[in-house]
C-alpha cells in the first residue's frame, strides 16, 4: 500500500533520513522504534508531506506523493496524528472531530462519529468540553479520533504514548488494536519498544536515520542487541 | 437541475433562514443580546440629541476605527496571524478612494468599493510572506512593509505621482448633512460587524480558528493552509480598506501619515482593550479610546501617557479585554435592579 524507496532528508546540512526503504502492506500494523533523534517523526512528516524528502520516492497506492502538498495527501487518505497531539485546544471535542472530517467528501460523518465514540467512549461523554481541559490521555484519544474521522486508508501515529501514565498507555494501545481489527492500515512510531512490539506485526528499527533491522516480534527478540538496548533484558 | 431538486434546495434555504431567525430571537432574549440592541438603539438616537458636526464627528471617527480594529481582530483573534501592518490596507484604500473621487469624479460608494478591493489585492500580497513567517516574525515583517509604504508615499521623488507629504486633499464629504453622514457610517459599522461575526460562526470560521489553535494540526487534517491564510488576509484587508476609505472621506483628504505604524497600533490597542477574538469588543475599545482622547484633548501629551497606563493595566488585570468583565458587572447591576 505504501512504499518508501531510498528516501533521504536533511535539516539544513544535518542528515535526518538516509536511504530509508520501507513498505507497509494492506491492513497491516507496522511499528517504527528507535531512540530520540533517530528520525522517526521526520519519517512520518515526510510521508504526510509536512516535510519534503530531498531524494527518493514515496508511493501510495501506485501514486507518487513525495512532492504533493500536505492537504492533498490528507485527502488521498493518509491521516497523520502528529506528535504532542496538536489539538485545537480552544474548541470543543466535537468541533475537533468535525475538523478531522474536513477532507471527507461523502457524508457518512455520523457513522464515523459513532465508530469513533465506540472506540473511545470517554470522548462521547466529553464531546461538549473544550479540548484544552481534557486530561493527557483523553487528549491523545481525541488526537487519534480526529485522525480517524477522515476515514483514512493509512493512519500515521506519532508517539501516542508520549507523556502518559503506564495504565493509560495500555488503554491507548488497546484502542489501536481495535482500530487495526476494523481494517485500517497503520504505521506507528513509538519509543516504548516493549509496548510497540506487542501490537506491531512488523517492527522496523530506525537508528540515526537508517533502518538498521526489521522483522516480527519473535525474530527481533532473538537479536541480542535489541534485547539489550530496547527491551532491557 | 430538475424542479424537484430545486424545490428541495428552496426548502433547505427556508429551513436555514428560520434557523437563523430563531437563533436571533434566542440571542435577543439573552442579556448580551438585549444590551447590544439597547446600544444600537442608543446609537440610532444620538442625532436627536445633537446635530453638531463636531460632536457627531467623534462618534463617526469611533465607528470608522471600530471597523478597522475589528478587521485586525478578525485576522489576529480568529486566524492567529498577528499583523502590525494593518495600516497598509487602511492607507492604500484611503489613497485609492480619494484618487477616484477627486480626479475621476466617481461617486463615493464606487470609489470606496474600488479602494477596498485594491486593499484586498494588497492583502493578498502581504499574505504571501505570512505563509512562511509566524508570530513575532510576521509582526515585524508586516510592520516594515508598512514603513516602506509610508516612506514611499512621503518621498519627494514620487511626489508627482503619489502626492508627497500633502497627499490628496479637498475631497468632498459623503454628505453635507452631518446627520445623514452619521447614519451612513452607522450602517457601514453594523453591516461590517454582522458579516465578520457571521464568518466567524460559519464553517470557514471554524477552519480559521483551527489554524490559530494549531496550524500543523490543521494541515494534517487536510486543510489547505495557503488558501485559508490568504483568504483571511483578504477579508481582513477588505474591512480595513472600508475603514480607510471612510476615514479619508471623513477627513476630506489623505496624507502619508495613514501608513504610519501608529494606526496599526491604534487597531491593536482598541481590539485588545475590548477583547481579542470577540469582534464586538473592538467597538467598545474604539469608543472608549476616542471618548478618552476627546476628554484629554486639551493635554495631548498627558493623553498618550494615560493611554499607556490604561493599556498596561488592561493587560495586567484583564488580559482578555474589558468587554467580558464589563458585561459581567453590568449583568450584576441589571439583576440587582430587577431584584433577582
Amino acid at each position: 500500500m505504501l512504499e518508501i524507496k531510498k528516501v533521504y532528508h536533511y535539516y539544513g546540512k544535518a542528515k535526518s533520513l538516509e536511504e530509508v526503504n520501507l513498505s507497509v502492506e494492506e491492513e497491516a500494523l507496522d511499528v517504527v522504534i528507535g531512540p530520540n533523534g533517530a528520525g522517526k517523526s521526520t519519517l512520518l512528516r515526510v510521508i504526510s508531506g509536512l516535510e519534503e524528502p530531498d531524494r527518493g520516492k514515496i508511493i501510495f497506492k501506485g501514486v507518487r506523493i513525495d512532492e504533493e502538498k500536505p492537504h492533498i495527501i490528507a485527502r488521498m487518505g493518509i491521516a497523520h496524528c502528529p506528535e504532542r497531539r496538536r489539538l485545537f485546544y480552544d474548541m470543543t471535542v466535537l468541533e475537533n472531530l468535525e475538523l478531522g472530517a474536513y477532507s471527507l467528501k461523502d457524508k457518512n460523518f455520523k457513522e464515523l462519529l459513532e465508530f469513533v465514540f465506540e472506540i473511545f467512549p470517554r470522548l462521547k461523554e466529553r464531546r461538549k468540553q473544550r479540548a484544552g481541559t481534557l486530561s493527557g490521555g483523553e487528549q491523545q484519544m481525541l488526537a487519534i479520533a480526529r485522525s480517524l474521522m477522515s476515514n483514512p486508508k493509512l493512519l500515521l501515529m506519532d508517539e501516542p504514548s508520549l507523556g502518559l501514565a503506564p495504565k493509560i498507555k495500555t488503554s491507548i494501545f488497546e484502542a489501536i488494536g481495535k482500530i487495526k481489527k476494523e481494517g485500517t492500515t497503520a504505521l506507528l512510531v513509538e519509543q516504548d519498544a516493549v509496548l510497540a512490539m506487542q501490537v506491531g506485526e512488523i517492527i522496523h528499527v530506525l537508528e540515526e536515520g537508517k533502518i538498521e533491522m526489521r522483522g516480527t516480534k519473535e525474530q527481533l527478540e532473538k537479536e541480542p542487541r535489541i534485547k539489550k538496548v530496547y527491551l532491557g533484558i | 437541475m430538475s424542479a424537484k431538486s430545486l424545490s428541495k434546495g428552496k426548502g433547505r434555504v427556508k429551513k436555514k433562514l428560520s434557523g437563523s431567525k430563531s437563533y436571533l430571537l434566542n440571542w435577543s432574549k439573552t442579556f448580551r443580546g438585549r444590551l447590544t440592541i439597547i446600544c444600537l438603539i442608543g446609537l440610532c438616537l444620538i442625532p436627536l440629541l445633537t446635530q453638531n458636526r463636531y460632536y457627531l464627528g467623534i462618534f463617526i471617527t469611533a465607528m470608522i476605527f471600530s471597523i478597522f480594529a475589528a478587521s485586525w481582530d478578525f485576522l489576529a483573534g480568529f486566524t492567529g496571524q498577528v499583523s502590525f501592518g494593518q495600516a497598509i490596507f487602511f492607507g492604500i484604500s484611503g489613497y485609492i478612494t480619494s484618487y477616484f473621487i477627486r480626479y475621476l469624479y466617481l461617486p463615493w460608494w464606487a470609489s470606496l468599493l474600488i479602494g477596498s478591493l485594491v486593499g484586498v489585492a494588497f492583502g493578498l500580497l502581504i499574505g504571501i510572506p505570512a505563509l512562511r513567517l509566524k508570530g513575532p516574525y510576521l509582526g515585524l515583517a508586516t510592520m516594515v512593509l508598512g514603513l516602506i509604504m509610508f516612506y514611499t508615499f512621503l518621498n519627494v521623488k514620487f511626489e508627482p505621482w503619489l502626492g508627497g507629504s500633502e497627499g490628496i486633499s479637498k475631497i468632498p464629504q459623503i454628505s453635507r448633512n452631518a446627520v445623514e453622514t452619521y447614519y451612513i457610517h452607522l450602517i457601514f459599522m453594523i453591516t461590517s460587524f454582522l458579516i465578520l461575526i457571521w464568518i466567524g460562526k460559519s464553517k470557514m470560521g471554524t477552519v480559521f480558528k483551527s489554524i490559530r489553535d494549531d496550524d500543523i494540526g490543521a494541515e494534517a487534517s487536510g486543510i489547505n493552509l495557503t488558501k485559508y491564510k490568504l483568504i483571511a488576509f483578504m477579508i481582513s484587508a477588505f474591512f480595513a480598506g472600508i475603514a480607510g476609505g471612510l476615514f479619508a472621506m471623513h477627513n476630506r483628504g489623505v496624507n502619508p501619515g495613514v501608513f504610519q505604524p501608529l494606526y496599526s497600533f491604534y487597531a491593536i490597542v482598541m481590539a485588545s482593550l475590548g477583547g481579542i477574538a470577540t469582534i464586538s469588543g473592538s467597538a467598545l475599545g474604539s469608543y472608549f479610546f476616542w471618548f478618552a482622547a476627546e476628554l484629554f484633548s486639551e493635554w495631548p501629551d498627558v493623553s498618550v501617557f494615560i493611554f499607556a497606563i490604561i493599556l498596561i493595566l488592561v493587560i495586567r488585570f484583564a488580559e482578555h479585554g474589558i468587554l467580558k468583565p464589563v458585561l459581567e458587572r453590568l449583568k450584576d447591576i441589571w439583576d440587582l435592579v430587577l431584584g433577582k
